[in-house]
């Protein structure tokens, strides 16, 4: 009797290992589903890619965050750029999935332009022949223009789209309490949400948004309540940026709760690549919501002046805020298409 | 002297015990056991091992009325080896040693609390590239990470036959286990399993056993 249960469970241990073995990659295809692993430093980052790889242009998603993941963008926000092109969505290291054992003290900017540089290499060499573009929203922003501005990077791809991108900190800090003051001044004549506006404008008129950490991050909790308060739809859950809510659990506990995550969210209150963007010269695209009070269309203007590309365009949708690609889903995808296909 | 005239009436109101114990050897069943896993929010695989018991204790109980209860404990040791895959991002093999208590109920049912030890090995689906020296893209083949595990287990266990032979049970265990250093960190895991144990063999070993009759 013995040997019977012996030999389940040999069947069923030998089972789930040759189908954990199996070969996830699929080749060029119209309709691809596949992951591969760039390891750097310390940090082991996945790379799921989705979608028509068969066109030979593959688009990268950097997200934002820091600390989110890019599974939240592989839903009906890409549907039809992902039947129409490839798209890779790459975690950053201590973001959604990607993991490691001890990495904390290596999480840094220059540290996660040099993931990219990799990342983007290794799309090279896997799609050889295919076009990379990079859609780059939030704090994905501030990594892209990192990336592009550093050596000849930007020869690997054919344009970039930045996504009320914060390639400019202190810019988005200022832009932004400023917006939140002229907001509130003209809601609470309307008579909108007064309280709330007058406990925003009362705040950002009485706190420099450069002069500390706690005060931009405060400000950028009032961006993103005013956001709700001038009717922007929003999905304010984080279970929804990682595949596996363990996942996000950890990352954002390391940011938020761990001396390492603080320094490097306080590392990046000065960060900004405004006057190294002229060194960008491949083709920009800049998509913005209008009411985006955290990335505020300020910094999409601050792009378009001193970007260095001869061909530079930048979009505001007016029914969005720091999310277009939510609520706006359609015109930025049609933006976007129309990007691709002049410059693939 | 009040106290002294006190005293046997207190004694009426309390309860009054009689405890006693010894020792003896008894046999205990050696189980094997096969589990296949579910490992929220979308892991799934299998887990095998064996558990030992070392010790047991044994209370035997008698109220007023004369009639006897009997309460069993055993001690035991396990090991256990598992694989478990999540889709889209890697495979992994995992090693745990554990200790834990098994609470008999009766000859048809039991339960199991332990805490296991061990360590997770995982290899990543698909290629796994990094840049050498040379600033040239490379392939690493099996390549994962190692981490260390610890969990608690609650196991529920019924017997599938009728007769006293006992020789398969049906088992339910949800886990809590947490893998580490996770991003510098630690990662939680909910896992559910169901599976069957099969006795193995009885084995002799020390019993104690607690009397306690109620007068």
């Amino acid at each position: 009797m013995k040997y019977i249960f012996f030999n389940i469970i040999i069947i069923f241990f030998l089972g789930v290992l040759f189908t954990g073995c199996k070969k996830e990659y699929t080749g060029l295809s119209t309709n691809a589903n596949e992951i591969f692993w760039v390891t750097n430093n310390g940090a082991d980052m996945p790379v799921r890619v989705m979608g028509n790889t068969a066109s030979k242009i593959i688009i990268l998603i950097v997200h934002g965050g820091p600390g989110d993941g890019s599974y939240d963008y592989a839903d009906y926000k890409t549907a039809r750029l992902r039947e129409k092109y490839g798209v890779a969505f790459w975690d950053q290291r201590n973001a959604g999935s990607a993991s490691g054992n001890s990495n904390m003290d290596k999480l840094s900017l220059p540290q996660m332009i040099n993931d990219m540089e990799v990342v983007v290499k290794v799309l090279k060499l896997r799609y050889e022949g295919a076009g990379v573009f990079l859609y780059a929203h939030s704090f994905g922003g501030l990594l892209a223009a990192g990336y592009l501005v550093k050596d000849s990077n930007q020869n690997q791809l054919r344009g970039w789209m930045e996504i009320d991108g914060a390639h400019n900190y202190p810019l988005c800090n200022t832009s932004s309490a400023k917006m939140l003051m002229d907001t509130a001044r003209s809601e609470i004549n309307k008579g909108n949400y007064i309280s709330q506006w007058q406990d925003i404008l009362n705040y950002c008129s009485s706190h420099d948004p450069l002069s500390s950490y706690e005060i931009s991050s405060q400000i950028e909790t009032y961006a993103h309540r005013a956001e709700y308060y001038m009717g922007i739809k929003q999905n304010n859950s984080i279970l929804s940026l990682s595949e596996d809510p363990s996942d996000q659990l950890v990352n954002y506990y390391n940011l938020y709760y761990t001396s390492a995550g603080n320094d490097f969210l306080q590392s990046l209150e000065g960060a900004s690549y405004s006057n190294q963007l002229y060194k960008i010269k491949i083709p920009s695209l800049l998509l913005w919501g209008q009411f985006d009070f955290t990335v505020p269309p300020d910094v999409g203007e601050d792009g378009l002046t001193n970007l260095g590309s001869s061909y530079k365009k930048l979009v505001l949708f007016p029914h969005s805020g720091h999310h277009p690609m939510e609520t706006d889903t359609d015109l930025v995808e049609d933006e976007i298409i129309n990007f691709i296909e002049t410059f693939k | 002297m009040k106290t002294v005239l006190l005293s046997p009436w207190l004694l009426l109101l309390l309860p009054a015990f009689a405890s006693a114990q010894d020792s003896l050897h008894i046999n205990r069943p050696v189980l094997l056991y096969g589990l296949a896993t579910y490992d929220f929010p979308k892991s799934y695989g299998f887990t095998m091992g064996t558990s030992i018991p070392f010790y047991s204790i044994i209370k035997e109980k008698t109220n007023k009325d004369f009639k006897t209860q009997y309460a069993e404990k055993d001690e035991f040791i396990s090991a256990e080896l598992g694989g478990y895959r999540h889709p889209f991002a890697y495979t992994a093999i995992i090693a745990n040693a554990g200790i834990g208590i098994r609470y008999i109920k009766s000859t048809k049912h039991f339960t199991e609390l332990s805490l296991n030890q061990g360590i997770v090995r995982t290899a990543y689906d698909g290629k796994v590239y990094e840049l050498d020296q040379d600033g040239n893209i490379k392939e690493r083949k099996l390549f994962g990470r190692t981490y260390l595990a610890t969990g608690f287990s609650y196991s529920l266990n019924w017997s599938l036959n009728n007769g006293s032979s006992n020789l398969w049970f049906i088992q339910l265990k949800p886990a809590f286990w947490m893998q580490y250093p996770y991003n510098s960190f630690l990662r939680l895991h909910f896992s559910l399993q169901a599976g069957i144990s099969y006795r193995l063999k009885n084995i002799a070993l020390l019993s104690r056993t607690k009397y306690r009759h109620l007068l």
